[in-house]
């Protein structure tokens, strides 16, 4: 093995370069990397076999190799002597012995299973997806029923990923790279390398470009909006209005909606009574549709020819389909309204939506592969920008009526699945769905290990943890309660508080909430270990840190899973070391190319192997001869080697993998453009989350404590969050925005990108437009001091700027950390955020992230 | 001949920044030059303004005043058009920073400090820091060469200019939106000069100049 570690050849490019998978950011690009003669990786390329980046890199990619020297690396295992933690404070750092790091470690893992394995709080981002089956054997393995993405699960996908399964049984949507030609950026920088299949979906926008209207709805002139055709200024938090305002011209000035798609594939004919249920068949129970001919039958019992609009009687009830409901209940949407919420122009109202319809497309067709498709090239995209929101599942439950009801869902030039490929399953992906009774697309999201979603919605009990997972029947994360159930403790009668925190690449303290919150919630556990490359501001608060590896020294065989919807080829790829680290790992003799070689001995000094061993065989579905045998302890190499062989083929193990390390494999059409193949709808009237809020009630009435419950509504609307109603001197909303040049905030310890970003977009500034900054005293380049309305303060450098709507004070990125070269200068948005029941959804865990504040010159500064 | 020159449609940048780390990590350039910048700007009034992004690095001019001015003799145009910069044979006057209308030539000043602002002169250098000492001298003038050891490598090695990745400017290559094309513009089939010919030929930035570059544009904001 240790012959292949550092190789420096595996591709076709010559002596020095290797191929593995950059994994800075979720897109994970294939790449090939140098090493020169002294034994140092001095340049990364794409690699140009990989179909999924196409030999292209961003900013971050190229510049990935820094920090592999970097001096503040942690290279043994070190053990905390100062009991004090908290900002500042040196953890008095001692290093000790690998045996006795790991017998803590799994000391405290084998008390806190005994006690409640739930109270074992493990937080990692990437994890997951970086090692698929491996990690979520790690956690089945020790009795947990999940784990946290932490941050991700606060502001990433709360309002994404369960309604992406709900329409589309997929992980997250995106618009169709190859066919889309109308494309609106909600709050999103879709094709400005600043989201999931970046590098694919600029590439095809840039040489399409005259062929694609690109609309960017954002407060910010973003990097996306910059590049977009239009740029539609927003007030933060209210897109939900435009959007409901769109579909009010759609179904009732401009008529323009998909009504095969509709009637066929959605669930916008089932009839729907005066109390919002559905109306059902007395026989079957199943929901019933009005048809021309035969009246009220079973949805899945008529002619295909259900009506969508109009009232019916049904056993003398008044009925009338789900659509007729909808647009019913948007009429209250005028563009008129729309404006005095949004401040976007009523007469832009009607074009977008007029744009939108026309650009669908409905009724036209395309060949592809020999098979005639629908194509609907327009749809809407949005990630954070909606989500971080009070009301975020209704902003969510808003958009996803607008590709849904002109049918561009999972067909040519409409909004794709992406399922991700997950757990190691390869050429697994249900490109179909199974129906729940009433016929809908039920497929389970897996947020953060555990099953669960939108719909069907989860049945609620008492909550077992602080992240009142059990009192979200509907939300993919819950995270953010932990934080509100550590600074309230008793506000929901103290749910069971974790034992230990063990953190991997989550750098909890700098990228979720405040840094004194956060703190707060750190200090009370009684054990926390980080394994981690470089001090970080999370780490700084552990009892036992163990030293983690750079990218460029890891083998991950399953980096990358591309088993993705639309054009192209799907991929599996993973990374391997392009250097060997000089860092003794956890297990003497072998060389040290991931941290879950230290899971693995973690598991086998708890007691828990032959439980992890199981777990991967049924997660993994390994197959004989390469099952575990689960009393048998083999190497992280053996574990890759048979994995490998199960799902690519014999050939395929860890010599392939070293040596080679790219598979390929064309799509059927099924398999690019799935929608039209399957049966199970989509919806667009949303009855299950009544049935949600009833179930809810209940729990939280039995449980006697406060719970929102307003937002389980069977259609969307937009409600005002708690900066909306601002008052002077806070009347400004503060926002955050990404930047191309980094991701998360691990990349601004990367010396390279900093001070590009000193140069190019200046992250100690925050945007303000000159007719804000005039009415407050600032002038460009003022050093000024945003406040927040609970006090919360950041320094920062005036950008007067015209890129900004009036009301908004815009940052940029995730620095300030607080450690060596993290940027300690720039704005750290998160430390102005509030966590408190005002600025959560109770529906999707989101956290409100538009917060009312002041901006003010600090008398004489400038910077 | 063969002059080699590059095509930039600006239409198309995405203001990403990759060529500006590419570059910088293939030249190992000092930590504070930046050969080949993506520029912005801002234009028009709230709600309708925008920001502008235009990648720029050295004109490679046939007419070039950099080479005109230098005192050394340390910059020269090569045959196949390249202008480079024997930083060897740099006095460091710097005239052909004055005499260039682009900006394109840097000057290395070692000032011994490392690369992240405020980070403690006892930190050990990043490795393009590190490796910037090794491959510039302190005192002299740098520039952006159209990468011309890819050119060469590829030359000798057979592999085809503006098209393998180990023979094509380390800007070309990471462009994620391929806005950039490198070929041979005393060929009229090559990539650039269909590319341009398709486009109604190009243009160049300050005309006015008159220093015939061999870096064009199409689509200028």
């Amino acid at each position: 093995m240790e012959t292949v570690l550092g190789a420096r050849s595996g591709t076709a490019y010559g002596d020095g370069w290797v191929r593995s998978a950059c994994t800075i950011c979720m897109n994970r690009c294939g790449i090939l990397a140098h090493v020169n003669d002294d034994g140092v990786v001095d340049k990364i390329l794409g690699d140009p076999d990989n179909p999924h980046n196409g030999g292209r890199t961003c900013a971050k990619g190229d510049a990935g190799f820094e920090g592999l020297t970097d001096s503040d690396r942690i290279t043994t295992p070190l053990r905390r002597t100062n009991p004090t933690k908290g900002v500042g404070v040196d953890p008095g750092w001692v290093p000790i012995s690998w045996d006795e790091a790991l017998d803590e470690i799994a000391g405290h893992l084998r008390d806190t299973i005994a006690d409640d394995p739930e109270k074992i709080l493990y937080t990692s981002f990437d994890i997951f997806h970086l090692r698929g089956a491996l990690a979520a054997s790690w956690v089945t393995g020790l009795g947990m029923p999940g784990y946290s993405t932490w941050s991700a699960a606060i502001f990433c996908g709360n309002n994404v990923h369960g309604i992406a399964y709900m329409n589309q049984n997929a992980f997250e949507g995106t618009p169709d790279p190859t066919y889309s030609r109308y494309i609106l950026n909600f709050g999103a920088q879709f094709g400005s390398v600043v989201h999931y299949d970046t590098m694919h979906a600029t590439h095809e926008l840039s040489v399409r470009r005259s062929d694609v209207k690109l609309v960017s709805i954002d407060p910010v002139c973003s990097s996306a909006a910059a590049v977009a055709d239009e740029w539609v200024p927003i007030r933060p938090g209210t897109d939900a209005a435009l959007i409901l305002g769109m579909v009010d011209q759609l179904l009732n000035e401009l008529g323009i909606y998909d009504r095969e798609f509709l009637k066929n594939f959605t669930n916008a004919a089932y009839l729907v009574g005066p109390d919002g249920r559905y109306v059902r068949d007395r026989h079957s129970g199943k929901p019933v549709v009005w048809d021309e001919h035969n009246g009220a039958q079973p949805f899945d019992a008529g002619t295909g020819n259900a009506a969508l609009r109009g009232t019916y009687a049904v056993d003398g009830v008044e009925a009338r389909p789900g659509l007729q409901v909808l647009a019913d209940h948007v009429r209250a949407y005028t563009p008129e309204y729309v404006e005095s919420v949004t401040t976007v122009p009523a007469s832009t109202v009607r074009r977008l939506a007029r744009e939108f319809g026309e650009a669908a497309c409905i009724g036209h067709t395309i060949e592809i592969d020999g098979v005639e498709l629908p194509y609907r090239p327009a749809t809407a995209i949005w990630y954070r920008g909606l989500s971080a929101h009070k009301h975020s599942m209704l902003n969510g439950l808003s958009i996803i009526l607008l590709p849904t009801l002109v049918g561009a869902i999972d067909v040519p030039g409409g909004l794709l699945g992406e399922p991700w490929g997950l757990l190691g399953k390869v050429k697994d992906r249900t490109y179909t769905s199974t129906a729940s009774d009433d016929g809908l697309i039920s497929q389970g999201f897996i947020g953060g290990g555990r099953v669960g979603g939108l719909y069907p919605p989860r049945p609620t009990s008492a909550p077992r943890t602080t992240e009142m997972w059990e009192l979200l029947p509907c939300a993919p994360y819950g995270t953010v309660f932990s934080l509100l159930n550590s600074e309230q403790p008793e506000l929901f009668g103290s749910p069971p508080f974790p034992s230990m925190l063990l953190t991997y690449q989550s750098n909890m303290m700098k990228t979720s909430g405040p840094p004194d919150i956060v703190e707060r919630f750190i200090q009370r556990i009684p054990f926390v270990a980080s394994i981690a490359r470089r001090f970080e501001e999370t780490t700084m608060m552990a009892d036992i840190v163990l030293p983690d590896l750079h990218y460029l020294e890891r083998l991950t065989p399953f980096a990358y899973q591309h088993l993705s919807s639309g054009d192209g080829l799907h991929s599996v790829y993973g990374a391997k070391p392009v250097v060997a680290s000089t860092i003794q790992g956890p297990i003497p003799g072998e060389p040290y190319v991931d941290a879950m070689q230290i899971y693995l001995e973690l598991l086998r000094r708890a007691g828990r192997l032959s439980h992890f061993n199981e777990a991967f065989n049924n997660i993994a579905k390994m197959r004989e001869p390469y099952r575990l045998d689960p009393d048998t302890s083999y190497s992280y190499f053996e574990i890759c080697d048979r994995w490998l062989r199960n799902t690519l083929g014999d050939g395929k193990g860890l010599d392939w993998h070293l040596s080679d390390g790219l598979w390929t494999d064309d799509k059927t059409v099924q398999e690019k453009y799935p929608r039209p193949f399957f049966e199970a709808r989509a919806q667009v009237y949303f009855e299950f989350m009544l049935k949600a809020k009833d179930d809810l009630e209940r729990t939280v009435q039995e449980l006697g404590i406060p719970w929102e419950t307003d937002d389980y509504q069977p259609l969307p609307d937009w409600k005002p969050g708690p900066a909306y109603e601002r008052s002077a001197p806070y009347d400004l909303f503060v926002t955050n925005m990404k930047v191309p040049n980094h991701a998360l905030s691990h990349t601004h310890k990367n010396s390279i990108l900093n001070t590009l970003s000193n140069r190019h977009n200046d992250l100690k500034s925050v945007w303000i437009n000159p007719r804000t900054a005039a009415a407050r005293g600032i002038t460009h380049g003022d050093l000024v001091e945003i406040e927040t309305t609970q006090g919360r303060r950041q320094t920062a450098t005036a950008r007067v700027t015209q890129l900004v709507h009036p009301e908004v004070l815009a940052t940029q990125g995730c620095g300030g950390g607080w450690t060596k070269g993290s940027g300690g200068a720039e704005v750290n948005f998160n430390a102005l955020l509030n966590i408190d029941v005002e600025h959560i959804d109770f529906v999707s865990g989101a956290l409100d992230s538009a917060i009312a504040a002041d901006v003010r010159p600090v008398s004489g500064g400038r910077r | 001949m063969t002059r080699w020159g590059m095509v930039i449609d600006a239409a198309r940048c995405v203001g990403c920044q990759a060529c500006t780390v590419a570059c910088k990590t293939e030249n190992q350039s000092p930590l504070d030059a930046w050969y080949a910048p993506v520029i912005e700007w801002e234009s028009g009034e709230f709600p309708d303004a925008t920001l502008n992004y235009l990648p720029v690095l050295c004109n490679h001019c046939e007419d070039a005043p950099c080479v005109t001015a230098c005192p050394s003799g340390a910059l020269t145009r090569r045959d196949d058009g390249i202008v480079m910069a024997d930083e060897d044979v740099c006095i460091g006057s710097r005239a052909c920073m004055t005499a260039c209308p682009y900006g394109a030539l840097h000057f290395f000043e070692d000032r011994g400090t490392v690369a992240v602002e405020g980070a403690p002169a006892e930190a050990v250098p990043s490795v393009p820091e590190r490796y910037a000492h090794q491959r510039h001298v302190r005192g002299a003038v740098s520039k952006c060469t159209y990468c011309a050891h890819k050119i060469d490598f590829g030359l000798e090695n057979g592999l085809e200019v503006g098209v393998h990745p180990l023979a094509t400017p380390a800007c070309v290559v990471t462009c994620p939106a391929e806005c950039r094309i490198f070929g041979d513009l005393d060929d009229p089939d090559s990539n650039v000069s269909q590319y341009l010919a398709e486009h109604s030929g190009g243009e160049v930035l300050r005309p006015d100049a008159k220093t015939l570059p061999s870096t064009q544009y199409v689509g200028l904001p």
